[in-house]
């Protein structure tokens, strides 16, 4: 016996309609049990999240002051620092001479204080008569 | 009952509720989801022993996830379905061959029909579901989603990971493969009287 196409799938509607009316219906026990496993599962929380790894003492002192643009900022820094050092332009060069200048006076000034002159330092001693 | 009111709710809201601990949450998904797939697992393996398990690992899967579940993503179904036809497939590949475990399609708890109706009801039912463990998984996969458990085509193409178009050919060879391997049951499912 041959059927058309059409006739066979509307006899398959008529099929899947049956499997539809006749869907799992699970045991109370069954249900049960599917049930308390979920509140076990309720019941142990949140997997924890492993904690993440403790950086080094290197990475934690970058950190520290900022993370690597702040190390570049620092690099950027020393370089230039070194630069005017080793080649100081004009305007560097005079304050400077200034600075020496004044600090010369300075140091020449603390130089020619006596702290300890010779007459009280006689009398301290007991040998000033 | 006093989860009465949480019925009202989707299965993204309730899965939100049991992520944050309400246990009528985790009593209101479990009774409307476990029906579900384990119907589903029960088409797809032909076994119902392996879909009692499936259906036990699929719900477990979902409760671990629940706490980084995100809402309107994608349906929770959609990810049963989808959780359940890898675990399906895992359990067929060990199991090539296995029997059909007819006393699968349990009877309709309430509202039921007529006695002789449900008798017929269950015999076209197995002889359905005979029907299906003859085709390829995939087109099992996708008359089964389609057409028992009501899926759109879009969802079936989220669940199965394929276009629509791809959808649609496999239910359209499953249902052909399905007409062909119900062509010598006819007369006795009753549809010479019934058509």
């Amino acid at each position: 016996m041959t059927h058309d196409q059409d006739h066979d799938f509307a006899e398959l509607d008529g099929l899947f309609a049956a499997a539809r009316r006749t869907g799992a219906t699970l045991p109370e026990a069954r249900l049960e049990h599917l049930t308390a496993q979920a509140l076990a599962v309720q019941a142990e929380g949140p997997a924890p999240r492993s904690a993440p790894p403790r950086p080094r003492p290197l990475m934690r002192f970058l950190l520290g002051i900022g993370g690597w643009p702040a190390l570049a900022g620092l690099a950027t820094a020393g370089v230039a620092g070194l630069w005017i050092g080793a080649m100081p332009p004009a305007f560097v060069e005079t304050i400077a001479a200034q600075v020496t200048a004044s600090t010369d006076a300075a140091e020449d000034d603390l130089y020619l204080v006596d702290p300890l002159p010779g007459y009280p330092l006689a009398l301290e001693l007991g040998d000033g008569s | 009952m006093p989860f009465d009111d949480l019925t009202a709710l989707d299965d993204d809201a309730l899965l939100v509720l049991y992520a944050n601990g309400d246990p009528a949450a985790a009593r209101v998904l479990t009774r409307r989801l476990a029906p579900i797939v384990q119907s589903h697992a029960t088409r797809l393996t032909g076994n119902l022993s392996d879909a009692e398990d499936i259906t036990q690992e699929a719900l477990l899967r979902l409760w671990r996830i629940a706490p980084e579940w995100r809402r309107g993503e994608a349906k929770v179904t959609t990810w049963l379905y989808r959780v359940t036809a890898n675990l399906a497939t895992d359990r067929i590949r060990r199991r090539r061959g296995g029997s059909v475990a007819l006393d699968a399609i349990a009877d309709p708890a309430d509202d039921r029909p007529a006695a002789d109706a449900v008798l017929q009801d269950k015999a076209r039912v197995a002889a359905l579901d005979r029907a299906l463990q003859t085709l390829p998984d995939r087109q099992r996969q996708a008359v089964i989603l389609r057409h028992i458990d009501g899926l759109t085509n879009p969802e079936i193409a989220e669940v199965m990971d394929i276009g629509v178009e791809a959808v649609e050919s496999l239910t359209a060879r499953g249902k052909r493969g399905l007409a062909r391997a119900l062509e010598g049951e006819r007369n006795t499912l009753g549809y010479r009287d019934d058509t």
